[in-house]
């Protein structure tokens, strides 16, 4: 909003999102944040994706960042199995094997959804 | 509309099944997926001492030990870690909690509850509790707990989405009680009965008798060992209607099916063989043992070494049970094959309301009123009566008192447990002697060249005013028929009295050459005590003697790799016997039947994976025994489960009264029902696409839960329900363990079929199924060198 002071918390958000290099940073942080508490509860996989899709100014961008976030889960799932060496095991599993594709998959977009709560902020200037 | 997305998908992760699985699936905080990533930790501080574990290359445990608790808190805490759900199965199945876990078993759990296993096992509990079999027993179970308490749970619980309860001494007996019942539970009686109500007891005499002619038992030789008893009779009853009730044919064999679902599948047997140093190229004995049960995944044997300061001990636990009860120590080894003595006997009452009479008074029932937890159905409630006999089994308005060796307390650990510490023959035998269940045949070897064999169990003496009987009929409970003195259901019995004297049980001591396959153990009139009411065909036993005798005849010695050839034998004695009779059929047979008769003509009888011949005869006599049981039994009313086995339906001649003056139906040719069978079969082979006996006769051995990818993998293997090489496709059954024993110096050799571990993600879930399906073996060597895989350590913590 024009009449939004500058220093609030949405300006220093778009200001996030402007700004390339600040904008990668957040995303990472955010990601590696949600993948840590992923470990210890699905419900992060939502909050990871919201907090990735946060980082991105456009809502499509933010969707494509929490389905990023989401294949960055499967693959860190991968390789913890592969260091395990039960990889093989869990891809013979056929639709319970699927499952913990599908979860973040679907689930990093779904929370990166809340970014859509948000205008633009090039729709606000 | 985002907002409406956003909270849906949130929403929905609220419902208690999508929240459930994603509790389970979802990746990194899955339950499912711990099993996965975790590792046994390498260290545990427990109470009762210091042990190692180290694992060789096929996951088999070697546990060391200073003493014996040490010893067997580390044996419980490796079946823990490698087969803790098939434990809790178990436990569940018999205790009738397992409608509770999976559902969609609620049969299984009446059965149970009235079986009332749980109580046997705490009376077995009772009696074992403060000897040291008890001590190593409470050891093993809370090594169990602290696996439990420190690991994932596998993939099964997490599946099925319940944590299983802390494993008790109770529930290692009640592993021991299933291992008994699958031995020797056998409502054959009923069968029979079942039979006899509904074609008559001449006919069944002929179609169901209790004894096949044949001239091999085991003790081929009346005058050998087996002692003779001057108490009990063997005279048979006749055989037709029951003794006591008056309930109808449909009724009876309503009753026997259904109670057939509860015992193992048809063919449960096992071989074993020992030879004398006499024959041998070392001079040493050599024993082999191969039981046949239901092949299953994970499998019913766990393989593994207990190294103590004063034993080491190799060979195979059930899991859930601390000792080895197959193998061999640093004195000698042994085996078991099931021995088939009539411990269960049938009784029929008069009942009034909850009272039935016995002798000349009424008494109630003993009643209880229970609730079987049903996941995801309707809570049932049963009551469950017993009688002075045990159990009533009631069915569909039948109700029949069972009367079982297992009910009551057992000192089988104690037996076990004095096996692995055995220093020679006459500790073995000592053993051997508290054996109770199951009836067994034990065959010893020792290093210093003895060889044993002897039958192990409480067999009872039953007596009907004060008379010996058989048992092999109805009997009335309330006229006090067949009673058994000494028996005490759910409590301790006499084990001195009311027993055939172990003394007194067939036996052989120093045999030179044995073989046993579940055939006849001796001649009826060689022993004065009533023994079975039936026992296995001998198509494997003759074969057995057949390869031994030949050997010792050619004065050739029977060496190790000659022992190996036997138990992976092939050839097939039905084919030997009914090929013939099939080619001599030829003339009267159609285009189809007689090209496929051909595939017979010239064929060796080995049923291998690559013939044709074994394709076509495997699949021949089932659809054989279809065309000449089937229509009459139908008929009859009678349940498939009571068709008769091979031994008869191949024996039946073409004058057989069954084909030319049948109790139901038209007269027939067998050599019509023989080109009908063929025709059958060529149907078969054609839908199915088959080409050779490999392309049937593949592993088929599955998980409980009936999911693929927790099922082995399908190889193609060799040997049939008949041969030595067993494996018996239609029922899941077959060899559950290969052992065979040297005595010279050199490793005895192993295999299991599928792998030692039964967690789905483990490298040994079924490593060990393709070497067994192609009949190889492993060395039973234990693992002394190296890091232990997992060290405990003595101090306060839990266990």
């Amino acid at each position: 909003m024009p009449d939004d002071p500058p220093g609030t918390a949405l300006q220093r958000l778009y200001a996030l999102q402007t700004d390339p290099t600040n904008r990668w940073r957040a995303t990472v942080l955010a990601g590696a944040l949600g993948a840590l508490l992923a470990t210890v509860h699905w419900s992060a996989i939502l909050v990871g994706g919201a907090l990735v899709g946060l980082a991105w100014p456009t809502f499509r961008r933010a969707l494509l960042a929490g389905l990023g976030f989401g294949i960055a889960v499967v693959a860190v799932f991968a390789l913890e199995l592969a260091l395990a060496g039960t990889l093989s095991n869990v891809a013979a599993m056929g639709m319970f094997g699927a499952l913990p594709l599908a979860v973040p998959l679907v689930g990093g977009p779904l929370g990166a959804v809340v970014r859509g709560l948000f205008p633009d902020s090039s729709a606000r200037n | 509309m985002l907002a409406a997305l956003l909270a849906g998908g949130v929403g929905a992760s609220a419902v208690d099944p999508i929240r459930s699985g994603l509790d389970r699936f979802a990746p990194l905080s899955g339950g499912v997926w711990e099993t996965a990533t975790a590792s046994v930790p390498e260290t545990v501080t427990t109470p009762h001492g210091e042990a190692t574990v180290r694992y060789d290359d096929e996951g088999v445990p070697t546990v060391a030990a200073d003493n014996e608790a040490s010893l067997y808190f580390a044996v419980g805490y490796v079946h823990a870690a490698d087969r803790l759900f098939q434990m809790d199965l178990i436990r569940r199945r018999m205790r009738g909690t397992l409608a509770a876990a999976v559902g969609q078993q609620v049969e299984s759990d009446i059965f149970h509850r009235q079986m009332d296993y749980t109580a046997a096992a705490q009376a077995n509990w009772d009696y074992l509790s403060g000897t040291p079999a008890g001590d190593a027993v409470e050891a093993h179970a809370a090594g169990v707990n602290a696996l439990r308490e420190r690991q994932p749970l596998p993939i099964e619980f997490q599946l099925l989405g319940y944590e299983p309860d802390r494993w008790t001494p109770v529930d290692s007996m009640l592993i021991e009680k299933q291992i008994s019942w699958g031995l020797t539970g056998d409502f054959s009686t009923l069968r029979r009965a079942a039979i006899a109500d509904a074609l008559g007891g001449e006919t069944a005499e002929r179609i169901a008798p209790r004894r096949l002619d044949h001239d091999v038992p085991i003790l081929r030789s009346a005058s050998e060992d087996s002692a003779r008893g001057d108490a009990t009779t063997t005279e048979a009853a006749t055989l037709g209607a029951p003794t006591g009730g008056d309930d109808s044919p449909a009724e009876s064999a309503a009753l026997a099916a259904w109670l057939t679902g509860f015992e193992w599948p048809d063919g449960i047997g096992s071989n074993s063989w020992v030879v004398g140093g006499e024959h041998t190229e070392s001079g040493r004995p050599l024993l082999a043992n191969d039981p046949h049960l239901t092949l299953l995944v994970p499998p019913v044997w766990y393989e593994m070494h207990h190294e103590l300061p004063d034993h080491s001990v190799s060979g195979v636990t059930f899991p859930g049970q601390p000792f080895v009860v197959i193998g061999e120590n640093d004195a000698g080894a042994w085996g078991f094959t099931n021995a088939g003595m009539d411990v269960l006997d049938v009784y029929e009452y008069e009942i009034d309301g909850e009272q039935y009479r016995y002798g000349d008074e009424w008494r109630e029932f003993e009643t209880a009123t229970e609730t079987i937890e049903v996941s995801g159905g309707d809570d049932r409630e049963i009551t469950t009566r017993k009688t002075v006999h045990g159990p009533l089994i009631e069915r569909q308005g039948r109700r029949v008192g069972v009367a079982w060796t297992g009910l009551q307390a057992c000192r089988t650990a104690e037996a076990v447990r004095a096996l692995n510490r055995s220093d020679g023959r006459e500790e073995a035998i000592e053993a051997l002697s508290r054996f109770d269940q199951p009836t067994q045949n034990a065959v010893y070897a020792d290093r210093e060249g003895n060889t044993h064999y002897h039958v192990t169990g409480l067999v009872p003496i039953r007596r009907t005013d004060g008379e010996a009987v058989a048992g092999d009929r109805i009997f009335d409970g309330s006229a006090r028929e067949g009673e058994w003195p000494g028996y005490e259901p759910y409590g301790e019995p006499d084990f001195e009295d009311g027993w055939i004297p172990f003394e007194e049980k067939p036996s052989l001591r120093d045999p030179d050459l044995l073989a046993t396959a579940n055939q006849r153990v001796i001649d009826d009139d060689a022993s004065d005590y009533y023994l079975s009411e039936g026992y296995s065909a001998p198509w494997r036993g003759a074969r057995i003697y057949e390869l031994l005798d030949a050997r010792a005849a050619a004065d050739e010695p029977i060496t190790h790799a000659y022992s190996r050839a036997v138990q992976l034998d092939s050839y097939d004695r039905r084919a030997e016997l009914f090929v013939p009779e099939i080619l001599g059929a030829r003339s009267g047979m159609g285009e189809r039947a007689v090209a496929l008769a051909n595939d017979l003509d010239g064929w060796d009888y080995a049923m291998d994976r690559d013939e044709r011949g074994a394709l076509v005869f495997e699949l021949f006599t089932d659809h054989y025994r279809q065309r000449v049981f089937g229509p009459v039994f139908e008929a009859a009313g009678l349940d498939e489960s009571l068709f008769p086995g091979d031994w008869i339906t191949l024996n039946l001649a073409a004058d057989d009264p069954w084909f030319r003056d049948p109790p139901a139906g038209e007269p027939r040719e067998r050599a019509q029902v023989i080109a009908r069978a063929l025709v059958d079969t060529a149907d078969e082979i054609e839908d199915e696409g088959y080409e050779t006996y490999g392309d049937y006769n593949r592993t088929a051995i599955d998980h409980p839960f009936g999911l693929g990818f927790l099922s082995y993998p399908e190889y193609p293997t060799d040997g049939s329900a008949a041969t030595v090489r067993n494996y018996r496709k239609e029922s899941g059954a077959g060899s559950s363990y290969r052992l065979l024993a040297r005595l010279d110096g050199d490793p005895s050799q192993t295999v299991i079929p599928g792998g030692n571990n039964g967690d789905y993600f483990s490298d040994h879930y079924a490593d060990q199924l393709r070497a067994w399906a192609d009949g190889e073996y492993s060395s039973l060597v234990p693992t002394t060198e190296g890091e232990p895989a997992i060290r405990f350590r003595g101090g306060d913590r839990d266990a």
